[in-house]
């Protein structure tokens, strides 16, 4: 089995200023959140103002979990356009809820929904052209290139590959 | 990287999947709770197989809701890797899992790309994660070619 390996050397583009960008970016998102949880994100926003990032994405988090689970009880299940991932076994049969917890305590999705709302258009777009990615993705089968393996120092943005 | 997978996937018959390791959450992230929750990601696109349905009402009778081991939650993993046509699993931040459990969790993913060889997979970490991780896949595509 061949492994390809990629150094990553790019750096993320976070800075203090670019706070406010971010917030933009992501109460304008109409992916995940509903009108009224986008309004809800941006309030919370400006309460949190520029705290530090790192506390500031699990904070964000906590925060939209708690939010979304007190509209859940408050029959605002007919919204119908919350669709993230922090509320997904609402809509599950309770077993079906449970043979999830049953599989793994781990979520992922959660994970994965902070790193996205918290970047940057473009960042790592270069990766997704290069041919090492390129055909890993698109070889046919077989365990040779099955497996790509990115590699950087801590910070530079591996994560946030999009 | 997952997104774009997901965005360029488009094929019902494609699944994305990922795996965030963490230094906070060492604990909790045992291999069998990893490949626990790539396994999660999969059966809950769709219906639940009736394989792993069985297997959990079975194991609710059992000592109050047994676990399952990670010889099990492979066997049930590679069920729902058959009924794709092609699964991609990105697991980020590979340092930060617990060193004793690394080995282990390459091992299997080793063993998925023998047994369903268009899985693909995507890993990141420091550079220095990298000798062993390589040893040990490597190692897997040799001893494919002898057997």
């Amino acid at each position: 089995m061949e492994i390809l390996e990629v150094s990553t050397a790019f750096v993320f583009p976070w800075h203090g200023d670019d706070l406010e960008e971010i917030v933009a970016q992501q109460a304008a998102s109409p992916l995940f959140f509903s009108p009224t949880h986008r309004k809800f994100i941006g309030s919370l926003y400006r309460r949190i103002g520029r705290s530090s990032i790192s506390t500031f994405t699990r904070n964000f988090e906590e925060n939209i979990m708690a939010q979304i689970s007190v509209n859940m009880r408050g029959g605002n299940v007919n919204s119908g356009n919350i669709t993230n991932s922090f509320n997904k076994y609402f809509c599950m049969s309770d077993e079906d809820a449970l043979i999830m917890r049953w599989l793994s305590p781990l979520e992922p999705n959660n994970r994965h929904q902070s790193v996205r709302t918290d970047r940057f258009d473009g960042v790592g777009d270069w990766f997704l052209e290069t041919s090492e990615f390129r055909e890993w993705r698109d070889s046919e089968g077989g365990a040779d290139g099955a497996v790509l393996f990115s590699s950087g120092n801590p910070g530079v943005g591996k994560t946030y590959l999009r | 990287m997952i997104d774009r997978l997901c965005d360029q996937a488009g094929d019902e018959d494609v699944a994305v999947t990922g795996l965030y390791c963490d230094f906070l959450a060492q604990q909790e992230q045992t291999v069998t709770n990893m490949i626990g929750a790539i396994l999660k990601q999969l059966v809950g696109r769709g219906d639940i197989p009736k394989e792993v349905r069985e297997a959990f009402q079975k194991a609710k009778k059992e000592f109050g809701g047994r676990g399952l081991l990670l010889a099990e939650m492979m066997g049930m993993l590679r069920i729902a890797l058959a009924s794709l046509s092609q699964v991609f699993i990105c697991i980020d931040a590979l340092d930060e899992c617990l060193p004793k459990h690394l080995p282990q969790l390459l091992e299997s993913l080793r063993d998925i790309v023998r047994e369903s060889p268009r899985t693909r997979i995507f890993l990141t970490g420091r550079p220095h994660v990298a000798g062993g991780n390589s040893k040990i896949l490597h190692q897997g595509g040799r001893d494919t070619g002898q057997s």
